[in-house]
């Protein structure tokens, strides 16, 4: 039986791959933005300790990258042996500017920006994602964006999931 | 093969390393600690970190400097005076145990 862990973490690598296969195309950057979300929700959830009673909060939940991934990230870089790490605190940065993509997570109003659906700007003016530009689509591509891309698509590609 | 001891005292160094920012490591002892397969488990107050509650992350062993699973869990300053008023609550049979680094003023 497959367990919630490693379902959590087979869905994470079916969203890289589209993310993946979308980078490549000229379709707007919200559609790839979506499928990073995804990606890096399902992956920090196969990583959580998930007692019986937490099932329904693991689906509703989403704020969880810039919670977790930092910590993933940690990690990985401990076990390759980075003696000097990178900034971390920039890492979470754009974690929390991965989170705030979800349309339900925008800091209580104040970022109602997303990848999915319009919102209204502070002009009144309505704002579709797909004619959007996100600055997030650059900075996952500098220096910092790359590093994180790297340590995320490790435990990605050959997750340590638990079994519970 | 090191003590589960051993291996909470590596990995707050390393998040030390990492994160020296972090203002306190605890260890967080469960009900089974005794058994090889209940995890090391770490405390960590991390000002960086976002206010989410109790949300451990679980990590597979990494032998032979970590032949336990590891399990973190990170809370702003603000979480874990609340951990100690029993406003929030560890996952059960889990419980703050001995401090492993206290930021000086802290």
């Amino acid at each position: 039986m497959e367990s919630w862990s490693r379902a959590f973490a087979a869905r994470a690598r079916s969203d890289l791959a589209a993310c993946d296969l979308l980078a490549g195309t000229a379709l707007p950057a919200c559609h790839r933005l979506h499928y990073l979300q995804m990606w890096l929700e399902k992956l920090c959830k196969a990583y959580l300790w998930r007692p019986e009673s937490a099932e329904k909060d693991l689906r509703a939940r989403h704020n969880v990258v810039g919670k977790v991934l930092p910590q993933l990230v940690r990690e990985h870089w401990r076990r390759v042996g980075f003696t000097q790490c990178p900034d971390l605190d920039a890492i979470r940065r754009i974690c929390r500017e991965i989170d705030l993509l979800h349309p339900q997570v925008d800091d209580d109003g104040r970022r109602p920006d997303n990848v999915e659906y319009p919102w209204r700007k502070p002009d009144g003016s309505v704002a579709c994602p797909a004619g959007e530009r996100f600055a997030l689509a650059a900075r996952v591509q500098g220096h910092t964006g790359l590093l994180l891309m790297k340590a995320a698509k490790r435990p990605t590609d050959s997750p340590a999931t638990f079994t519970g | 093969m090191p003590t589960k001891e051993q291996v909470a005292g590596l990995l707050a160094r390393a998040h030390l390393q990492a994160e020296p920012h972090i203002a306190r490591i605890v260890r967080v002892p469960g009900d089974r600690e005794h058994e090889p397969s209940d995890p090391v488990k770490l405390l960590e107050v991390n000002p960086a970190t976002s206010p989410s509650g109790i949300v451990p992350v679980t990590f597979s062993p990494d032998p032979p400097s970590v032949p336990f699973a590891s399990v973190v869990v990170e809370v702003t300053e603000d979480e874990f005076a609340r951990l100690e008023k029993g406003e929030l609550s560890l996952p059960d049979g889990w419980s703050i145990g001995p401090t492993l680094y206290c930021a000086p003023g802290t």
